[in-house]
């Protein structure tokens, strides 16, 4: 819809605008001296101004079909032009028959003479005003056009501030940090090699979490380590009932993904296929290549006999806010749910960086226990 | 379980403990400090919610420390489900449960917090063998169920993944899938598994709270139909029936039918 039909006000300030080129007209036409008198005129511009007015609104479509900075120039010049050449030859055919009308029914006409006079007035007019109307429209879309995109931006920069909110929520799990702390108190007495080594760990992926939480982009590898080291921590927890199986392409370690955005669905998995069964369960990651998209996948088991679960979680539905704001097109998350497997997949654009610095040890191996 | 004083305080009057955690170190770590009393006699440890209602149903210890997260049924819907005069005093255990703990506070129930500190272990041992001689322990049990069931708690309490059910003198966890209707008859609530008809120690209303989001649906004032277990569904002059799967049929009050049909679409 037209942005000026939107509110009366703005019908109103248009129709006024109108009125004066109107009275523009009229003066023009009196002074062709083929009307006696200013009545005369009016009869005769009044209607077909307001009729213009409108007729100069699809100016907005034909600006909008043909965008400034991406339409090559002669299209552009050919589609203005034949635009406002065909509202004007309609202006002026309706104006040849409001002006038979007039002279035949109220003698008000300028006669055969003046006739042809009107007509080039019309059509000059009418090109001009035309003319007028797209640049006016183009400025409205120029304007509309900015502040769209500032919406967005901000949209985008409000999706992105949530997450790194709920990313840092999420380092203090608090749940994660006392069981942790329990952990390591249960260990000190008994195994203080163990005690220490998880203290490390802990310390590890704290520190790795606030420095990655920080950055624009991190390496897959980095943030693939990160999650080694949360595992890591959960398996001096859950002992044998945590396992994690890997799979990871080499090609994949040196792709730029955003901080964080794996380690929900880590800790999802965690939750649902290990922490929630009684027996645990083997996490599978995997990362590979497809073309251009680089796939991170995450699976755990889950319970056949547990209801689906319903909806896909505050977690996942942040990590999804995320991977729209970064590229609504290309980047996603799919989730698969089985009977007995929960999979949830990130696909994104695959970005080769610069290789980070010196390499963090990448990942963990799996079933570390330090029990004595 | 760790060696222990064996000295002091007749096995008579020493309190019979039982331990549920899933994390195999929190619970060696409880059973070391514990191990340290000489009041208590550790006789358990259970690594699940349905092991602790097992192991309290045979070994019907005078205590139990139960962890409040466990993978099949939290330490709060165990306690819930001791009643009687064997049933022992509860100690909850969690790392982190805000609304818990604040309500704990509120209904004066015991509960220890990880990660777990001597001293204060020490004092709730004390106040438990306390407690211990004061008897009475069908009527702290109910005290306990009382103040789980207030508004304030049982809106803490996660969804039940498993429902448990009364069979014989013990608790069984049934798989909701297993379960395609929950009624109740009698003022009695029974949910059907297979050809049997088990007690269920819920009232319809707080299951329809408690149960997971848009699994059950409330198909009259006294039945919950599991929306997997209908085979199909449709009216019979004016009336909504539902044909269960096991060949149950269930009828809809007028009042509900429109709401049970929203949800089945």
């Amino acid at each position: 819809m037209h942005p000026l039909l939107r509110g009366r006000l703005r019908i109103l300030l248009y129709l006024l605008g109108w009125a004066g080129i109107c009275a523009l007209l009229t003066a023009v036409l009196g002074g062709l001296g083929a009307r006696t008198s200013a009545g005369a005129a009016l009869a005769f511009t009044a209607p077909l101004t307001l009729v213009y007015a409108f007729v100069c609104l699809s100016a907005w479509w034909v600006c909008r079909a043909h965008p400034l900075e991406r339409t090559p120039p002669l299209r552009l010049f050919m589609g203005l032009a034949g635009a406002a050449v065909q509202a004007s030859l309609a202006w002026v055919m309706i104006g040849a028959v409001w002006d038979v009308f007039l002279t035949k029914r109220f003698h008000l006409g300028p006669g055969p003479d003046g006739l042809a006079g009107d007509l080039t007035l019309l059509w000059v007019a009418g090109l001009v005003l035309y003319g007028q109307s797209l640049v006016g429209h183009y400025f409205v879309l120029a304007f509309e056009n900015a502040r769209e995109a500032e919406r967005r931006l901000l949209q985008t920069q409000v999706a992105a501030r949530e997450a790194e909110l709920r990313a840092l929520r999420a380092q203090l799990n608090p749940h994660f940090l006392f069981n942790s702390l329990n952990s390591i108190s249960a260990l000190a007495g008994s195994d203080p090699e163990g005690a220490r080594d998880m203290c490390g760990l802990l310390g590890d992926f704290l520190r790795t979490s606030l420095s990655l939480g920080g950055r624009e982009r991190v390496s897959l590898e980095e943030e693939l380590a990160l999650a080694g080291r949360y595992l890591a921590v959960e398996q001096v927890r859950f002992g044998p009932r945590l396992l994690v199986e890997r799979r990871i392409e080499p090609g994949t370690l040196g792709c730029l993904v955003p901080p964080l955005l794996i380690q929900p669905l880590i800790e999802n998995a965690v939750k649902h296929g290990v922490a929630d069964r009684v027996e645990g369960g083997t996490l599978l990651i995997e990362a590979r290549r497809r073309g251009d998209t680089l796939e991170v996948g995450v699976e755990n088991p889950r319970d056949s006999a547990a209801p689906p679960r319903r909806g896909v979680g505050l977690g996942l539905e942040n990590v999804r806010q995320r991977l729209a704001a970064l590229d609504p097109r290309r980047a996603h998350l799919d989730v698969f749910e089985e009977p007995e497997r929960f999979r949830a997949v990130l696909s994104l654009p695959a970005v080769e960086g610069t290789r980070p610095g010196p390499s963090v040890t990448p990942a963990v191996s799996t079933g570390g226990d330090h029990a004595a | 379980m760790s060696p222990r004083a064996s000295e002091g305080g007749t096995a008579g009057t020493r309190l019979r403990a039982l331990i549920a955690d899933d994390e195999p170190r929190a619970r060696q770590f409880l059973e070391k400090l514990l191990g340290e009393h000489e009041e208590l006699d550790l006789v358990g440890a259970a690594r699940s919610g349905a092991e602790a209602l097992q192991l309290i149903a045979s070994l019907k210890p005078d205590v139990a420390f139960l962890d409040i997260h466990m993978p099949d049924l939290s330490g709060l819907e165990v306690a819930r489900h001791l009643r009687g005069a064997d049933a022992p005093i509860v100690v909850f255990v969690t790392a982190y449960d805000k609304y818990a703990t604040e309500a704990f506070e509120v209904a004066a129930l015991d509960y220890i917090l990880k990660p777990l500190k001597r001293e204060r272990l020490a004092e709730t041992v004390r106040r438990v063998v306390a407690e211990a001689r004061n008897g009475r322990p069908a009527a702290r049990a109910e005290a306990l169920r009382q103040a789980l069931d207030s508004p304030g708690m049982a809106s803490q309490l996660s969804p039940l993944r498993r429902l448990p059910v009364r069979h014989r003198r013990e608790v069984k966890l049934l798989d909701l899938v297993q379960v395609p209707l929950i009624f109740s008859r009698d003022r009695l609530v029974l949910a059907r598994c297979e050809t049997h008809e088990y007690l269920v120690d819920y009232t319809l209303q707080e299951l329809e709270q408690r149960l997971p989001e848009g699994q059950f649906v409330r198909v009259h004032r006294a039945a919950l139909v599991n929306v997997d277990a209908i085979e199909s569904y449709g009216g019979e002059d004016g009336v909504l029936v539902l044909k269960l799967r096991d060949g149950t049929r269930v009828e809809a009050s007028e009042r509900r039918a429109a709401e049970v049909r929203r949800r089945l679409r």
